[in-house]
């Protein structure tokens, strides 16, 4: 059985590290794939989802128990990840292999055809639209916890996922 | 298959699982960089606001079409600490300070009853410490006046730039120079188990920068060289992202407009002194029947009640 999510934040707030580091394998693989899915890249994915517990951890004490604790991590990464993007497209000069990749991702040998085209197509689209689907369809959010996690109303939610849909309908047709 | 169909069943995967020490180097990082300590002087201007709530949507309208910040008239308390008496133990001597209106807004907020103003303080001082009766005192003074601070312009500070993304400077830092656009500050700020010097030129002041001094309202061009000030700042960019582990030697100014100026009281600045220096040598503590010495340490105490009443 799975030792109580209150507990293990309230003992790694006391500074167990053991407790956070159950926590961190918990959530470590639902943020690394949410991160690629608006970074595509995988190291840069990677630090961000670390950066990511780190942060958390420092800011333990905040956390809004409210809330579920993957939501808040969800968006600190998601921040983390659109800040990076952000950065990353101020300094294209010096990263021009990097934001190679992420504009067009290596298709995996094992990938079919249609799902590379899909991959593709939200690799297009903006960084929030990227945010919404990854979230929504990937992660298994609601709408109103994506809301939460961009900080906006639930309707602009609604409104960038019908946005991104038609987006995509429109590339992949 | 429809566009939602295709989503679900089309997750973008990496190309690899993330490394096997994924874990053990956020582990060993948090081990290395330990949480700062929390200072019991921990002022108004540690804290990051919150993001914007609904709930105060109305203000910050306000806020956004007079286009300029907001100081309210407050009023300052009467504070005052007065040494109550002392009693020797196994561990050292507890000082007893009474108060009047201090609300502390520090480190034991978390689990100490947040509407405790006034009423007996206790301070277990080291044996062979040379910290003063008359000292203690004085920083509990000094640690009530920034209660007070807290309680006075903390509201001022949601009022105008919740939501702003605000996050809060080193609680004192000196003037070094100052200019209608720009203002540099110098600080001695216990960082891990070190004191380190940061100078740092803030060359973005809002133009409606909140400036206080107690409950006055002041300008900018009040404040001089040799001035105690805490301040905060709106933050962007990493600054932001950040914001909780960035160290202040680190802060990249670029990224960050001073958006309000407090100049601290003498008796803070005292007290924060005290703290910094002298800080390992006592402790806040209540009395207890559960230790030997009659008296528990304070934070530990309220943890421990808390957890009791859960």
């Amino acid at each position: 059985m799975q030792t109580d999510e209150s507990e293990l934040i309230a003992r790694s707030i006391d500074g167990d590290h053991e407790a956070y580091a159950v926590l961190i394998d918990r959530y470590k693989n639902a943020l690394y794939h949410h991160c690629f899915a608006i970074v595509r890249n995988e190291d840069v994915a990677e630090d961000i989802a670390q950066d990511t517990f780190i942060t958390a951890y420092y800011k333990l004490r905040h956390y809004n128990p409210e809330y579920r604790l993957s939501t808040w991590l969800f968006k600190i990464s998601t921040n983390k990840a659109l800040t990076w993007l952000k950065k990353a497209a101020r300094e294209t000069a010096a990263s021009d292999e990097l934001i190679a990749t992420i504009a067009s991702p290596h298709p995996r040998p094992d990938q079919q055809a249609e799902t590379q085209e899909l991959h593709d197509a939200v690799a297009g689209l903006q960084p929030k639209y990227r945010s919404v689907i990854s979230l929504y369809y990937w992660q298994g959010l609601s709408y109103q916890e994506i809301a939460t996690v961009l900080a906006v109303p639930t309707g602009s939610v609604k409104g960038w996922m019908s946005r991104a849909k038609q987006l995509l309908k429109k590339e992949l047709s | 298959m429809n566009i939602d169909e295709k989503l679900r069943s089309g997750k973008t995967t990496p190309r690899r699982p993330l490394r096997t020490d994924f874990t053990s180097k956020i582990t060993e990082h948090i081990t290395t960089h330990p949480r700062s300590p929390r200072l019991s002087l921990k002022g108004i201007f540690m804290k990051l606001l919150d993001k914007p709530a609904l709930a105060i949507a109305g203000i910050v309208a306000a806020f956004a079409i007079s286009g300029t910040a907001y100081a309210a008239v407050i009023n300052w308390p009467h504070i005052a600490a007065f040494f109550g008496g002392e009693q020797q133990t196994t561990q050292g001597r507890v000082v007893k300070v009474d108060t009047e209106n201090c609300h502390t807004d520090n480190a034991f907020t978390v689990t100490k009853p947040k509407d405790q103003r006034g009423g007996p303080r206790y301070f277990m001082v080291k044996q062979n410490s040379k910290f003063t009766n008359e000292q203690v005192t004085q920083m509990v003074l000094g640690n009530c006046e920034q209660g007070a601070q807290s309680d006075v312009l903390l509201p001022q500070m949601k009022q105008n730039y919740h939501g702003d993304n605000v996050v809060g400077g080193y609680i004192d830092n000196v003037i070094t120079a100052i200019s209608p656009t720009s203002i540099t500050l110098e600080a001695d700020i216990p960082i891990g188990e070190e004191i380190t010097h940061v100078a740092k030129t803030f060359n973005r002041i809002d133009p409606n920068v909140l400036v206080y001094y107690k409950a006055d309202v002041l300008k900018l061009s009040d404040l001089k060289i040799g001035d105690h000030v805490a301040f905060a700042y709106r933050a962007e960019g990493d600054a932001l992202a950040h914001s909780e582990t960035t160290s202040p030697v680190d802060l990249d100014t670029d990224e960050a407009t001073v958006v309000m100026i407090v100049k601290n009281t003498p008796n803070a600045v005292k007290a924060i002194e005290f703290q910094k220096y002298l800080g390992g040598e006592f402790k806040e503590v209540v009395p207890c029947d559960s230790n030997a010495t009659g008296y528990c340490d304070l934070e530990e105490y309220y943890k421990n009640k808390q957890k009791a009443e859960q």
